[in-house]
């Protein structure tokens, strides 16, 4: 390469110069080389969605991270590095074993009703099994109360593929573009647009498999948590004050943020980052 | 109406107010495109330079900018090859301002160069014994490595990260950055002491001509040390300023600490050094060469305040109060002195660069002057511009402090939750 230089001359200033300069452009060309093509190994993976998952969560707030376990005040500020996957969680696996059995109850705080035979993604998507193996899915109580009416709503095909973590459908309101997390990874069966669920479908794996979803004792705390942040993130909308306790979430939740903080709202939500 | 692109949980002025920020910016930018313009189509004679005055306001400023911008290099190899992990907090503003000096420099360059056309002359021809063709190798591959290393920052903007391929492709290459950092790290050491050892192997200037160690003449090394103080205290104070403007904090005063110690220390190696480069050239080089140290200094209006104002001013006071930990925890103090940092370098650049070619080297010369044409001031004016606008759009759009929605978000918590209209009473 050295005698493609014009002017070059085998001695020992010119082989030093040149030799450092062309290693350090081999470098930056090898490094950003090696970048794009790990990017698209990665993107070819089957864990492509799960992978941007985890990127996205990474840039989720404290808050929006905190552990199931810590809002149920087993441990005290304990943020998931798990991208909430409790699968493989050690300390997920102990504390379940310290529980006592608890009998299913319907859950109400602030006008929210939780089914007990439902399970729900921290996204605010619930996942119902039905007898035939597929699972019904829809937006929880409080994502209800958060959207309202969409002013569009874009759901999968039947045949699609959902990805746990991966984008459900996309929810168009107020001026915000909101993607839903799917709580399980299957196809797609039918959409229901207009009743309470919106997917009916075929999971891959057995429902008990997908311990990311929240259940039973955890799902107070956890809406109790997500309550809380709507209340904080609310007082600072320049809206005034009005009851801080003891009532129902209203249905109109994005009257009371102007469009910039609405926009925010809906990404702490639905763990948009 | 750009709220898309704006991240979430930053709060960012309206689009409108945002347009009048930058609308008399790009006025003064296409006025510095239209003065480069007619540099490059007349050529160089449109400027006030000649054979004798080669060096004039361009170089002065992209000495200044490549010094000033050394903050990039800098935190990068303390973040990733030292692992001063609180400097994540400024590092993506770091990489903006040193892209900005860095691409500006290479820009107000190629105008200088009066036949860009040519500009591959010097990779193709290289003088392998001229600083000037290390610092041309080194800066080109340093502004490659900076735009590698903005390119993350872009990707990550709220509208681009939700495409998978640039989320994966971001990921990806945050992970090379260590590398990136040694690379530039590298490159920078050399590069700004060889801008410092251009001047310093000047046998025929004896103002400028310095003795050193083998090959690098004592400015190499001064010019790597001011370098190093300085991209600090700048990039502390483009923080402060945006802070300031948008009523925001955007980084913990700890890392404000942090940067204001490193630098001080770095501050006082520098003034030891220059203290003693002076001393040298006082009592042995300069009289060596047949000149009185002195004499260079007669010249108004280049008298011997400057190098007070250099050493002690911009040099001595300024470490003292970045060395105090006292001093520096008070905001006033750490940014004064900050600023004096950034006075003193583009002083020491504008003495090496002006007063050098200024000053008579023979008995029959006159001593000269130099005023640059409006030309050169437009494109001076333009590359600072073009440097507030990409810093502006760069702020507006990406996540250039990753403290600052923990930080807002810590502010929101303090707040007193006074109840909200969310709730119906039942």
């Amino acid at each position: 390469m050295f005698p493609g230089v014009h002017g070059f001359h085998w001695e020992f200033g010119h082989l030093l110069f040149l030799g450092i300069f062309f290693t350090v452009v081999l470098v930056i060309l090898g490094a950003s080389s090696l970048g794009f093509a790990h990017s698209i190994r990665r993107l070819r993976s089957e864990r492509r969605e799960q992978f941007v998952w985890e990127q996205q969560f990474e840039d989720l707030t404290p808050d929006e991270k905190a552990c199931r376990h810590a809002m149920t005040g087993e441990l005290k500020g304990r943020i998931c590095p798990n991208a909430f996957d409790c699968n493989d969680c050690s300390t997920h696996a102990s504390l379940l074993e310290k529980r006592s059995v608890e009998k299913p109850e319907t859950v109400e705080i602030a006008g929210l009703r939780y089914h007990p035979q439902r399970r729900y993604h921290r996204g605010h998507t619930w996942l119902e099994e039905l007898d035939d193996g597929t699972v019904l899915i829809g937006p929880d109580e409080f994502a209800r109360r958060l959207i309202g009416q969409p002013d569009r709503l874009v759901l999968p095909k039947p045949g699609d593929r959902l990805v746990a973590n991966g984008v459900a459908w996309t929810v168009h309101k107020s001026g915000a573009d909101v993607r839903v997390l799917a709580p399980v990874t299957g196809e797609v069966l039918e959409s229901g647009e207009g009743q309470e669920w919106y997917l009916r479908v075929r999971p891959d794996s057995p429902i008990g498999e997908a311990k990311h979803l929240l259940s039973g004792s955890e799902i107070g705390p956890w809406i109790r948590h997500e309550l809380e942040r709507l209340q904080r993130q609310a007082s600072l909308s320049e809206v005034g004050s009005a009851l801080a306790d003891g009532g129902e979430l209203v249905d109109t939740v994005s009257q009371a943020f102007d469009k910039r903080r609405w926009d925010h709202v809906c990404s702490s939500y639905f763990l948009q980052p | 109406m750009d709220r898309h692109l704006i991240s979430r949980g930053l709060d960012r002025t309206s689009f409108f107010r945002f347009s009048l920020w930058i609308l008399p910016w790009l006025g003064i930018l296409s006025f510095g495109v239209y003065s480069a313009f007619v540099c490059l189509w007349h050529g160089l004679n449109r400027t006030n330079m000649d054979n004798r005055f080669a060096f004039g306001l361009w170089i002065f400023l992209d000495l200044t900018v490549i010094a000033l911008g050394a903050g990039a290099f800098f935190t990068g190899f303390l973040l990733y090859i030292l692992r001063k992990k609180e400097l994540k907090s400024v590092i993506n503003s770091a990489v903006v301002i040193g892209l900005i000096c860095y691409s500006g420099a290479v820009a107000v360059l190629a105008v200088d160069v009066g036949q860009p056309l040519r500009a591959w002359f010097t990779f193709w021809h290289p003088n392998v014994h001229s600083m000037l063709t290390e610092v041309t190798f080194c800066i080109s591959c340093y502004l490659c490595v900076l735009l590698i290393e903005y390119l993350p920052i872009v990707l990550k903007n709220r509208k681009l990260r939700r495409i998978p391929s640039f989320l994966v492709f971001e990921f990806e290459m945050h992970k090379l950055m260590y590398v990136l950092a040694g690379v530039g790290t590298f490159l920078s050491f050399f590069h700004q002491g060889s801008l410092g050892g251009l001047y310093g192997v000047l046998e025929g200037r004896p103002f400028a001509f310095r003795e050193g160690i083998a090959i690098w003449p004592s400015t190499f090394f001064l010019f790597i040390v001011s370098a190093v103080a300085a991209g600090p205290c700048f990039l502390m104070l483009v923080i402060s300023f945006v802070s300031r403007v948008s009523r925001k904090i955007l980084v913990s005063s700890a890392v404000f600490n942090l940067l204001g110690r490193v630098s001080g220390i770095c501050l006082a190696v520098y003034v030891l050094l220059k203290a003693i480069d002076t001393l040298i050239w006082l009592n042995r080089t300069s009289p060596a060469l047949g000149s009185h140290p002195f004499d260079f200094y007669a010249w108004e209006p280049f008298g011997s305040w400057i190098l007070f104002a250099e050493i002690v001013v911009c040099g001595l006071l300024p470490a003292v109060v970045l060395l105090s930990s006292r001093l520096r925890e008070r905001r006033p103090w750490l940014l004064g002195a900050a600023f004096f940092v950034c006075l003193g370098v583009a002083l020491n650049r504008f003495v090496m660069t002006i007063q050098t070619l200024a000053l008579p080297t023979l008995p029959f010369d006159p001593f000269l002057n130099y005023w640059p044409s409006w030309e050169e001031v437009g494109t001076f004016l333009g590359m600072i511009a073009y440097g507030v606008l990409v810093y502006s759009v760069s702020y507006r759009y990406l996540n250039l402090f990753p403290e600052e929605r923990r930080v807002a978000g810590h502010v929101s918590e303090a707040v007193e939750a006074s109840g909200s209209p969310l709730v119906r009473t039942t």
